[in-house]
C-alpha cells in the first residue's frame, strides 16, 4: 500500500479564534432543577414555558442513551455550562453590538452577507441573540423574523405556544428532552399566506465560551402558498474540553408552500453536535434540505420530514466530510403519510485522516401513502485506510403501490483520474482536491453562490496536506 | 378480399396532447402495408393504439379487427384475437426464459397445454431461420440481448405465435445489413406460414426488397396524407417528405 | 432466541436491529459432511452440519425442508484453499412450519462459498449467514428467492466480512410479498482494513403484490479500507407497467403475468441447482407450494 503524508494541523484560523469575554454572565456547570429554574427566571419565561422545562428535565433524566451511533461517553453534562450570556441586549444595528462580538461576526462575514444578499439576519453568541434584523421591505410583506424570547410575549405568543416542541416532543429522544429543559436563543419566522420571500434569511450561531452548550430553538411557519429560503450557519473556536450543541428546529410547511432550509455546519472539533430538525409538510407543499456537515467532534444529525399532506414532497441534499478526530453520523429521515408523496435523498460523504463518516437514513412509507415514491442515492469516498465510512440506510414500506429505489456506492479516488489531471500539469494535492470538489458538486450547486464558495473552501481546507 | 383491419377517423391522445388526428386505414387479409413518415409524426402511436396501450387514449373514431370493434377489448385479448406488435424497444424480463415465455403466450392463446416435444422442434427450426443459436431459447427474455438480438427475438415470437395481423414498428432500425436480411427472411417465413396481414413501420427500403408491398402510406402530423402502391416507397426515399407539407 | 443481528445498529424505533424467533434449540445432532450430499428433513429437528471442503475440492450440499414443524439448522462451513462449498437450502414447508437457518463460514485463499436459498414455502423463515472472507481472492455468493404471504414471517440477514485481499462478495435477494406478508432483509458488506482490492455488491428486488404488507430493507456497507468498491441497489415496487403491457401484448393477462413473474423469481435459482434429482424435486415442490 502507498504511504500517505498527513499534516495534522490544518489552518482553521478562519473560524478558530476566541474571545476572552470576561464580562459574560455564566451559570455554573451541570444540569439540575435549580439550574433549569435559574435559566427560566433569567429568560423571564411565561409559566407554561417554565413548566415545560421542568417536564423536559424529568424526561431527560428518565431517558436512556441511544443504542446506536457514535459513542458520546466523552460528554459529561456535569462539565457543561448550559447558559452563558454576554452582558448586552439584542440590537438591530451592528454598531450597538459590543465591539468584540461584532468583530467576531465581521470575521465570519455575516454583516457583509447581510448587506449583499440576505433579507434578514439573526446572530446568536453563546446562549443569546446579539443581533436580529429584517429588511424593511420584507417586514412590510408581513414576514416576522425575530428571536423566540420576544415572540413569547408579542402578537405571536399563542402561535409559539401552539407549535413549540410539538413536532419534536421531549419524549422523542434524550437530547430533545435536554433541549427542552435548557433551550435559549434561536429564531422565529412566520411567512404569511402567499408571500414569497425571494432572498434568504440567515441565522448564525457562534459558541464562543469554553465548556458550554448552545441550545437554540428555531421555529419556522410558512403559511399556505408562501415561499422561504432559510440559511443556518454555525461555528465555534476549538477548546480542549467538550462543548455541546443540542439545538432544535421545528418547521411547519403549509399547503402548497415551499421551504428550503440550508445549513453549513462548521463546529470546532471538540463539539458534540446532537441536533434535532424536523419538518411537517402539508398538502402539495415542498420541503428542501441542503446540509453540509464539516465540523464537530461527534455529530448525530438526521433532519426528518413528515410528508403528511397528499402530493407533498421532500428533497434532501447533504454532504459530510469527516477528518481526524471526527465521527459524523448524518443522514435524513422521512415518514410518508399522504397519497402520492415523494422523497428524494442525494448524499455524499468523505472520510479522511482517521475520520469516521456514517450515512444513516430511514424511509417509512406508511399504508396510507398510496402511490408514493422514494429514491435514495448515496456515495462515499474513502481517502485513506485509517478512516471509516459506513452506509446504514433503512426502508420500511407498507403499501404495495409504493415505488422505491435505493442505490449506494463506496470507493476511492480513481488513480487514473489523478494521473490524468497531473498529466495536465496539476499537483497531486490539487488534483485530489479537485476530484473531491467534483464529488461534492451535486451538493454545492444547491447552495447560493457565496455559500457554495465557502463550502468549496472548507473542502480545500480539509484536503490540505493529503498527498497520496 | 375480407377486411382484416379497419381504422376509421382515429384520434389518439397521450396525456393532454393529441397525436393522431383522424387516421383512416384498411388492411385486407394477407396484405402488406408500409407506413412511412418523419420522426414524431405518430407512427408508433398508431401501433400502440392498435394493440391497445392504455396510455394511448382513443378520443374519437374506432378500430375494427376481424369485424369486431376493439374499443372495449384489452391488450391481452387483442393479442389472443390475433394481433401482434413488434416493439421498437422490447422489455427485459429477468427470470422468464424466451422459450417459457412463448409457451405461456401460446397456452394463453389456445387455452391448451403445449406439447413440449413439438414445441421444441418448431422453436429450434425457427431459431435456425433467424440464425439464432439454440441457447437463446433458455436465456432470459431480452436480458442482456443486443439491439439486433432483441429485434430477432421479436420476430421469433411473431413466427411462433402466428398472429393474423402484425405491426412491425421499426424492426429494422439500428440493424446492420446482415441482420436486416435475417429479419426480412423471418418476415417472408411469416407470410409463408400464416399469410397474415402486415403493417410495417420503417424508414428504409432494405427490409422491403424481398417483400411484396401492397400499399404504402405516408403519415405527417398525425394523419395519413398520401397512399399509393409500392412505388411510393421509392419516391419518398428519393424526395423525402417535403412535398407532403413537411 | 436472538439472531439476525445487524453488524451496526440503527434507529431502534424501526425494530430491525435483530430478530427474536420464539424458539430455543435443543441439543443439536452434529453431522460432519465432506462430500456432496442431499439431506431431506420432513419433521422437527435441531441439527448442526459441519461442512468442510478440502483443498481444491468442490462439494454441494442440498437441504430440502418439507414439514409443519421447526427445523433449526446450524451450519458451519469451512472452505479450504481453492475449494468450493455450495449450500442449497430449499424450503417447501407447510403451514406452521418454520426454518431457522444459521450459517457461519470461512473462506480461505481462492475458495468460494455459495449459498442458494429457495424459499417458496408457507412457513416462517429466519435465515442468518455470516461469511469470513479471510483468504486472498476468496468469494462469497449468496442468492435468495422468497415468497412471503399472510401469516408468514421472512427474516433474513447476510454479512460478508472482507478480510483478505481481492476478495469478492455478491449478495442478492429477490422476493415477492403477497397479502399480509411481513419481511425483513438485512445485507452487509464489511470491508475491513487490509482487504485491498476487494469488491462487494448487494442487490434486493421486492415485488409488492399484496395489501397490508410490511417490507423492511437494510442494506449496509461498512468500510475501513480505501482500496475497495462497494455497491448496493434496491428496487421495490409493483409490477412495472411497461413490462406488464409487453406481456399483455402477447396475450398474457395481469394475473398470469404475476404468476409468470413469481415463477421466474424461483426459476432463476434452479440454474444453481446442479444436482438433477434435486432440481426435479425442487421444480415439483415449487409447483406444489406456488399455487
Amino acid at each position: 500500500m502507498e504511504d500517505k503524508t498527513y499534516v495534522e494541523d490544518i489552518d482553521r484560523s478562519l473560524y478558530d479564534f476566541r474571545n476572552a469575554d470576561e464580562d459574560a454572565y455564566r451559570l455554573k456547570d451541570g444540569l439540575t432543577e435549580e439550574i433549569v429554574l435559574q435559566i427560566s427566571k433569567e429568560k423571564n419565561d411565561p409559566d407554561w414555558m417554565r413548566d415545560l422545562r421542568l417536564k423536559c428535565l424529568e424526561i431527560y433524566q428518565k431517558t436512556d442513551m441511544p443504542v446506536w451511533g457514535p459513542s458520546i461517553e466523552g460528554l459529561d453534562m456535569d462539565h457543561i455550562a448550559t447558559y452563558v450570556r454576554k452582558n448586552t441586549k439584542m440590537a438591530d444595528n451592528w454598531d450597538a453590538v459590543p465591539a468584540e462580538v461584532k468583530d467576531t461576526f465581521e470575521k465570519l462575514g455575516i454583516p457583509e452577507a447581510e448587506r449583499k444578499s440576505l433579507a434578514g439576519v439573526g446572530a446568536q453568541y453563546d446562549s443569546e441573540l446579539v443581533y436580529h434584523n429584517i429588511r424593511e421591505d420584507v417586514a412590510k410583506l408581513g414576514v416576522i423574523y425575530t428571536d423566540i424570547e420576544s415572540a413569547l410575549y408579542g402578537e405571536y405568543a399563542d402561535m409559539i405556544k401552539e407549535h413549540f416542541m410539538t413536532l419534536v416532543p421531549p419524549t422523542d429522544h434524550k437530547f430533545a428532552a435536554l433541549h427542552g429543559a435548557v433551550w435559549s436563543g434561536g429564531s422565529f419566522v412566520y411567512v404569511p399566506k402567499g408571500v414569497k420571500v425571494d432572498i434568504p434569511l440567515q441565522s448564525y450561531f457562534r459558541l464562543n465560551a469554553k465548556g458550554a452548550g448552545q441550545f437554540e430553538h428555531t421555529l419556522i411557519i410558512v403559511d399556505e402558498g408562501a415561499d422561504l429560503h432559510f440559511i443556518e450557519g454555525c461555528s465555534a473556536p476549538k477548546y480542549n474540553v467538550a462543548n455541546l450543541h443540542a439545538g432544535c428546529v421545528e418547521l411547519f410547511v403549509h399547503k402548497n408552500a415551499r421551504l428550503r432550509y440550508s445549513t453549513i455546519e462548521n463546529w470546532s472539533k471538540n463539539m458534540y453536535n446532537l441536533n434535532t430538525k424536523r419538518a411537517l409538510v402539508e398538502e402539495g407543499a415542498k420541503m428542501e434540505w441542503v446540509s453540509g456537515s464539516f465540523g464537530s467532534h461527534i455529530s448525530y444529525l438526521y433532519p426528518t420530514t413528515i410528508l403528511k399532506g397528499d402530493d407533498s414532497t421532500m428533497e434532501f441534499t447533504g454532504i459530510s466530510f469527516a477528518n481526524t478526530d471526527q465521527n459524523l453520523d448524518t443522514g435524513a429521515k422521512v415518514i410518508q403519510l399522504g397519497k402520492r408523496t415523494s422523497s428524494y435523498m442525494n448524499t455524499r460523504s468523505i472520510s479522511k485522516g482517521g475520520g469516521v463518516s456514517t450515512f444513516r437514513s430511514s424511509i417509512e412509507i406508511r399504508k396510507s401513502a398510496e402511490y408514493s415514491k422514494s429514491s435514495v442515492s448515496c456515495a462515499s469516498l474513502m481517502l485513506d485506510s485509517i478512516s471509516r465510512s459506513d452506509t446504514i440506510p433503512a426502508m420500511d414500506i407498507r403499501t404495495k403501490t409504493a415505488d422505491v429505489g435505493h442505490e449506494a456506492q463506496i470507493g476511492k479516488i480513481s488513480d487514473d483520474a489523478v494521473f490524468y489531471l497531473m498529466s495536465r500539469g496539476m499537483s497531486e494535492e490539487d488534483a485530489r482536491a479537485l476530484i473531491v470538489s467534483g464529488f461534492a458538486e451535486d451538493v454545492s450547486k444547491e447552495l447560493p453562490l457565496e455559500y457554495a464558495i465557502e463550502m468549496n473552501n472548507l473542502i480545500r481546507l480539509e484536503m490540505k496536506g493529503s498527498i497520496g | 378480399m375480407s377486411k382484416l383491419l379497419e381504422v376509421s377517423n382515429l384520434h389518439v391522445s397521450v396525456g393532454e396532447k393529441e397525436i393522431l388526428k383522424g387516421v383512416d386505414l384498411t388492411i385486407n387479409a394477407g396484405e402488406v402495408h408500409v407506413l412511412m413518415g418523419p420522426n414524431g409524426t405518430g407512427k408508433s402511436t398508431l401501433g400502440f393504439a392498435l394493440i391497445g396501450n392504455p396510455k394511448y387514449e382513443v378520443t374519437e373514431g374506432k378500430i375494427v379487427f376481424k369485424g369486431e370493434d376493439l374499443s372495449d377489448v384489452e391488450v391481452n385479448n387483442r393479442a389472443k384475437k390475433g394481433m401482434f406488435l413488434s416493439f421498437q424497444n422490447p422489455l427485459e424480463v429477468p427470470g422468464v426464459t424466451l422459450s417459457s415465455f412463448i409457451r405461456s403466450a401460446l397456452e394463453q392463446k389456445t387455452g391448451e397445454r403445449v406439447k413440449l416435444w413439438e414445441f421444441k422442434k418448431k422453436l429450434d427450426a425457427t431459431l435456425d431461420i433467424l440464425q439464432m443459436d439454440h441457447s437463446y431459447a433458455e436465456r432470459d427474455l431480452n436480458v442482456g440481448f443486443s439491439g439486433g438480438e432483441k429485434k430477432k427475438a421479436e420476430i421469433l415470437q411473431l413466427l411462433m405465435l402466428e398472429p393474423e395481423f402484425a405491426i412491425l414498428d421499426e424492426t429494422d432500425s439500428g440493424l446492420d445489413v446482415d441482420a436486416v436480411r435475417t429479419v426480412s427472411a423471418g418476415i417472408e417465413e411469416y407470410q409463408k406460414r400464416v399469410g397474415g396481414g402486415l403493417l410495417i413501420i420503417t424508414h428504409s427500403t432494405k427490409i422491403l426488397e424481398s417483400i411484396h408491398v401492397d400499399q404504402t402510406h405516408v403519415m405527417i402530423g398525425g394523419t395519413i396524407v398520401k397512399t399509393g402502391d409500392s412505388s411510393l416507397v421509392d419516391i419518398v426515399n428519393e424526395k423525402g417528405f417535403e412535398s407532403y407539407g413537411e | 432466541m436472538k439472531m439476525n443481528q445487524l453488524p451496526a445498529f440503527t434507529f431502534a424505533k424501526l425494530d430491525l436491529n435483530f430478530a427474536e424467533p420464539d424458539y430455543e434449540p435443543g441439543k443439536t445432532k452434529e453431522i460432519k459432511i465432506t462430500e456432496s450430499s442431499v439431506i431431506n428433513y420432513n419433521e422437527a429437528s435441531d441439527v448442526k452440519l459441519k461442512i468442510t471442503a478440502e483443498e481444491n475440492k468442490e462439494i454441494s450440499v442440498f437441504v430440502l425442508f418439507t414439514a409443519r414443524d421447526t427445523l433449526y439448522l446450524k451450519a458451519e462451513l469451512e472452505a479450504k484453499k481453492a475449494s468450493k462449498i455450495k449450500l442449497v437450502e430449499i424450503d417447501a414447508s407447510l403451514n406452521e412450519g418454520r426454518l431457522i437457518s444459521d450459517v457461519r463460514g470461512e473462506c480461505k485463499e481462492d475458495a468460494k462459498i455459495e449459498l442458494v436459498q429457495v424459499f417458496p414455502g408457507l412457513g416462517d423463515i429466519y435465515s442468518d449467514c455470516t461469511i469470513e472472507l479471510t483468504g486472498d481472492r476468496s468469494f462469497f455468493e449468496s442468492r435468495t428467492s422468497y415468497l412471503s404471504r399472510k401469516g408468514k414471517k421472512t427474516d433474513l440477514n447476510y454479512v460478508a466480512n472482507h478480510r483478505g485481499k481481492d476478495t469478492l462478495s455478491e449478495i442478492h435477494a429477490d422476493g415477492i410479498l403477497k397479502d399480509g406478508a411481513e419481511k425483513t432483509c438485512r445485507q452487509t458488506v464489511n470491508f475491513i482494513s487490509g482487504a485491498a482490492g476487494s469488491k462487494g455488491h448487494e442487490t434486493e428486488h421486492v415485488l409488492l403484490l399484496g395489501d397490508d404488507i410490511v417490507n423492511k430493507s437494510v442494506p449496509l456497507i461498512l468500510c475501513t479500507e480505501e482500496d475497495v468498491e462497494g455497491t448496493h441497489g434496491a428496487a421495490l415496487g409493483s409490477l412495472d407497467d411497461e413490462m406488464l403491457f409487453y406481456l399483455e401484448s402477447r396475450g398474457i393477462g395481469r394475473e398470469d403475468a404475476e404468476k409468470l413473474i413469481i415463477n421466474a423469481t424461483f426459476n432463476k435459482l434452479l440454474r444453481y441447482i446442479d444436482d438433477e434429482e434435486t432440481k426435479e424435486k425442487t421444480e415439483h415442490l415449487l409447483e406444489e407450494v406456488l399455487v
